[in-house]
Parts: structure tokens; C-alpha cells; sequence
């Protein structure tokens, strides 16, 4: 037992672990055959599962249902000690329970039975080892002992290997975490360092004396000015997820006519949709659609909707942009024919940080987190945001609904 | 600018560069100290540029497209016309940057850039 145990404690990975104890308990038992059957981890769940089996093939008991519920097979499982049966058939727990009452037809034959919890540190049932021989009155009491000293040393070492597992989960998530830590911030930084390097060089340029070319002037003033504009609205997004994340966001709230607020969005994205060669409908119902918020989050939302429907459509392609209600809501919806969004990724696009691309290749800067904005602005005033795409190249719709003012 | 301030270099130099602002601002400043400039967009418009026109250095953005940087290298060395060209790698992520140096290009430097740095390495090879 001991020789045994020793290799257990070193042994990590539970599956084999579970296969060699089951192994090496059937033979000191002197069963015919054994099984390791095993609680999972949550303790609110009594499903049990066939780990290991040893002495007889598997298919042996593949057609069987785990017997979760029988008076005699339950014990094991409740801490009720070992149980040790000359002749389970003639047990008096034996055969009460449906719908087999008894063992199911195909069974192997079983009379001697031996059935031992393995119990951890902690008290918990981590599962049973249970043996079975055709004859009866098989198992002797030192069998019983070699067992149940088994069982200690197995249970020692699933409770190690389980917090190994648990561990290494752990790091793995913490690695994880870790590494879009870094993603993000080397995002953050490349978006950042961008539009500066832009304006440096254009500094330079103009240092050297204006430009005897008039549009080469023009250019590095638009540029500029472009960039500068650009670096405002990320420092501004970091600004409003950090304040959404430690939940200081601080809503001016009063009645908005939705439909003032979508319009100046639509025209404040005017001039880049049109440089772009994209065209923009709009169909916004003027008829007081009112809900209660902070127009300048609700434009956001809508800028940030719109923004980014121009930044993932193609030119000569189309965002439309529909305003209504019915009796409860207002909807808001922008349609875009771009690039579409893969079934995969849709669930992401609302989170911090999510870009389809990866960085070294994206055709789009940006920090990911306009959407995410969007989704929590829209959240906070009572409404919901649903993104929809059929696929890449099928074009994205963006929904949002938020309460009417009653 | 005054015309006499210009000196005339015989060099062309590549920008390769996928943010119009950037690229476009950087040509303009190295046109300004007289140099020829040609741009491309991402690497596999600057292989082909490469195949036309002779320059004496490659300005590299590693971040891009379709070709990025790190593709662009590869395929560069891989032509034996082209090897030779001294590639600068200009990134805005400084472990790009230190990956690229490693990578043994001519040299590697962060957004935004170090102008004098620049125009020296610029001269030396042009």
C-alpha cells in the first residue's frame, strides 16, 4: 500500500491517478472486478461518473446507467462509511429502488461487494472505490482495511491534484489577463504615439519656413488639426472607461427629444462619411419621440454607432440610420452594408479592448472601445443595445432601445 | 521655403506607412531637406515600388495591412535585388521597435520620431 501511495503523491494528472489506484485496490481486494466512480466538483451536484474500471473491459458496463439512487449504492456516496456485503442480493437494502430493483439485466454478476468512500482533508465524498465478485462472501475484513487505507492515500493525492489543477487555472487566467493587459496598452500607446508623430513631423516641416506650395501648407494644418482631434477623442474614451469602470459615469438627466439628438450626430459624421464616398440615409422620425437621459451621452452613443458603421464600410457603400418608436420604446438603428461582423466575434463586440483584428495586421486604428461605451451608456439609461450580422462581408445593424418617457 | 535652403540629395527614399497623416508628413519633411520620396501604403505595395524604382533606404512601419512590417522583412531579404536596401523600422510601439532591432535592420526607431536622428541615418546611406 504504501509502495503505492508514494507513486500517488507524485502522480498529478487525475486521470491516470484514478486508473492506478482503481487498479491496484481491485487486485488487493481480491475482486473480481473494481470502479472509481466520482463526485464532481460542485458539492450542490450529486451526478456521479464512472472514472475508472478495472478487471473487466469497459463496454462491459457502457450499456448501464451510473446507479445514483439506489438505498445500497447511495451509502458510499452520503458518508455512511464503508460497506462491506457477504451477499449484496441478499442485503436488505438490496432491490428496493426502480426501476431495476436489483441489477439490471446484463449485469455481471455480483454477490461479495465492497464499497469504500474516498473522503478528502476537508470532509467532502470525493467519489467511491466499489468491488464486486461473483461468488459470495469474497472479502475479508484485512481486504476491507488494505482498501480502505487506499482510499486515504488516493484521496490525499485527488485533493492534491486538484489543487494543482486549480492552481494552474488559476495562473492560466492570470496570464491571460495579463497578456490583454499588455495588448491593450501597447494599443493604447501605438493610437496615442500616432497622431503626435504626424504633428511632429508636420512642426518640423513648418519650422523649415512656410511652404512655398500653398496645398502642402493646407495639408499639414488639416492634418494637424485632424490628428489633434483624433488624440482629443481617445484620451477622451480612455477618460469615460475609466470612469465606467470604477462607476463614476454622471448622467445630466432630463427629457431628450431623441430625434435632435440623432441629428446632430448624423451631422457631425456628415463631412467623413461624404470624404469617404459613403452614403448616408436617415429616416428619424421628428414626431416627439422622448426619453428621459443626458443628451450628450445619447449623441455620443449615436456618434459612436455611426463612427464606427463609416469606419467598417467600404467606399460607395451605405449607413442608414432609422429613428422610431412604438408604445414603450424608442428604437435606434444604424445599418451598415461594410464589412460585417463573424459569427464567432459577435459576442465580443461590446467588450473592452475587442478588436476583430490583431493589431500587427488591422487595417482600423482605434483602441476598441467606443462599442463598449456605447453599450454601457445605453445600459444606464434603462435601454439595451443588439448588434446583428449575417457574416463577414454582409454588413452590421446596431439596435438600440431605450424607455419613452410615460 | 526659401529655395537656397534646400540642399539636393541624388537619394530616393520608401516610406512605407499605412496612416496617410504620418506618411504624408514624413515625405513632406524629408522633400523639404531635398530628398526624393516615394510612398507606399503597405508592404506588398512597397515590394512592388521596390521593383521599379531604386532607393537608397526603406522607412518601415511595422503596424499594417494586408503586408505588415514584419512580412514585408521577410519577403525584402528573400529577393536578392532588394536585400541590400538599408530597411529603418519606425514604430510607435517601442517592443516592436526592440524586436525589429533585433531582427538586425539598420535601425530601429519609436514614433513619434527623432528627426536629427533620422535625417543623420537617412544621410548616411543616401
Amino acid at each position: 500500500v504504501s509502495r503505492v501511495g508514494r507513486r500517488l503523491s507524485a502522480e498529478l494528472d487525475l486521470d491516470s491517478l484514478v486508473q492506478d489506484v482503481t487498479d491496484a485496490a481491485t487486485a488487493l481486494a481480491g475482486a473480481q472486478f473494481g470502479a472509481f466512480f466520482a463526485k464532481g466538483d460542485d458539492p450542490r451536484d450529486d451526478a456521479l461518473t464512472l472514472l475508472a474500471l478495472s478487471g473487466v473491459p469497459r463496454d462491459a458496463f457502457a450499456s448501464f446507467p451510473v446507479p445514483r439512487d439506489t438505498d445500497v449504492f447511495r451509502a458510499t456516496f452520503t458518508d455512511k462509511g464503508v460497506v462491506r456485503l457477504a451477499d449484496v442480493t441478499k442485503d436488505p437494502r438490496y432491490g428496493r429502488n426502480a426501476p431495476h430493483r436489483g441489477m439490471p439485466p446484463g449485469h455481471l454478476r455480483v454477490a461479495s461487494y465492497l464499497a469504500v468512500p474516498v473522503v478528502s482533508r476537508s470532509g467532502d465524498v470525493l467519489g467511491g472505490l466499489l468491488f464486486g465478485h461473483p461468488a459470495p462472501d469474497m472479502f475479508t475484513p484485512r481486504n476491507e482495511q488494505l482498501v480502505v487505507g487506499l482510499a486515504a492515500q488516493a484521496a490525499v493525492a485527488i485533493d492534491n491534484a486538484r489543487l494543482f489543477e486549480a492552481a494552474q487555472r488559476a495562473r492560466e487566467a492570470a496570464e491571460e489577463a495579463s497578456r490583454a493587459k499588455d495588448e491593450f496598452l501597447s494599443v493604447v500607446s501605438h493610437e496615442l504615439r500616432t497622431p503626435l508623430a504626424s504633428m511632429l513631423n508636420w512642426l518640423k516641416v513648418l519650422q523649415k519656413g512656410r511652404p512655398d506650395d500653398d496645398s502642402r501648407f493646407e495639408r499639414a494644418v488639416a492634418s494637424m488639426e485632424r490628428s489633434t482631434r483624433i488624440q482629443v477623442k481617445l484620451i477622451d474614451d480612455l477618460l469615460d472607461v475609466s470612469r465606467i469602470v470604477s462607476g463614476r459615469i454622471r448622467l445630466d438627466a432630463r427629457p431628450v427629444v431623441l430625434s435632435g439628438v440623432v441629428r446632430a450626430a448624423i451631422d457631425a459624421i456628415a463631412p467623413t462619411a461624404e470624404a469617404k464616398g459613403i452614403r448616408l440615409e436617415a429616416a428619424v422620425d421628428s414626431n416627439g419621440v422622448v426619453v428621459a437621459g443626458d443628451p450628450d451621452r445619447l449623441q455620443q452613443v449615436a456618434w459612436n454607432l455611426l463612427s464606427n458603421a463609416v469606419k467598417f464600410t467600404p467606399a460607395a457603400g451605405l449607413v442608414h440610420v432609422a429613428l422610431d418608436a412604438d408604445d414603450a420604446a424608442a428604437h435606434l438603428v444604424v445599418r451598415d452594408t461594410g464589412r460585417g461582423i463573424a459569427a464567432d466575434f459577435l459576442p465580443h463586440v461590446f467588450e473592452r479592448f475587442q478588436q476583430a483584428d490583431a493589431a500587427a495586421t488591422r487595417a482600423q486604428s482605434g483602441i476598441g472601445l467606443g462599442l463598449a461605451i456605447v453599450r454601457h451608456l445605453v445600459e444606464i439609461h434603462g435601454g439595451t443595445v443588439a448588434v446583428a450580422s449575417a457574416g463577414e462581408g454582409t454588413g452590421t445593424t446596431f439596435t438600440v432601445t431605450l424607455p419613452l418617457v410615460s | 521655403m526659401r529655395r537656397e535652403d534646400v540642399t539636393t540629395h541624388s537619394g530616393c527614399v520608401l516610406i512605407v506607412e499605412d496612416d496617410r497623416d504620418t506618411r504624408e508628413s514624413l515625405a513632406a519633411l524629408l522633400e523639404a531637406e531635398g530628398y526624393r520620396v516615394l510612398e507606399a501604403e503597405h508592404g506588398a505595395v512597397a515590394l512592388d515600388v521596390l521593383r521599379r524604382s531604386p532607393v537608397c533606404i526603406i522607412l518601415l512601419d511595422i503596424f499594417m495591412p494586408i503586408m505588415n512590417g514584419h512580412a514585408f522583412i521577410q519577403e525584402q531579404r528573400r529577393d536578392p535585388a532588394l536585400a541590400g536596401i538599408p530597411v529603418v523600422v519606425m514604430t510607435a510601439d517601442a517592443a516592436a521597435a526592440g524586436d525589429a532591432a533585433r531582427r538586425g535592420v539598420a535601425e530601429a526607431m519609436t514614433k513619434p520620431l527623432d528627426h536629427d536622428r533620422l535625417l543623420e541615418v537617412v544621410a548616411h546611406h543616401c
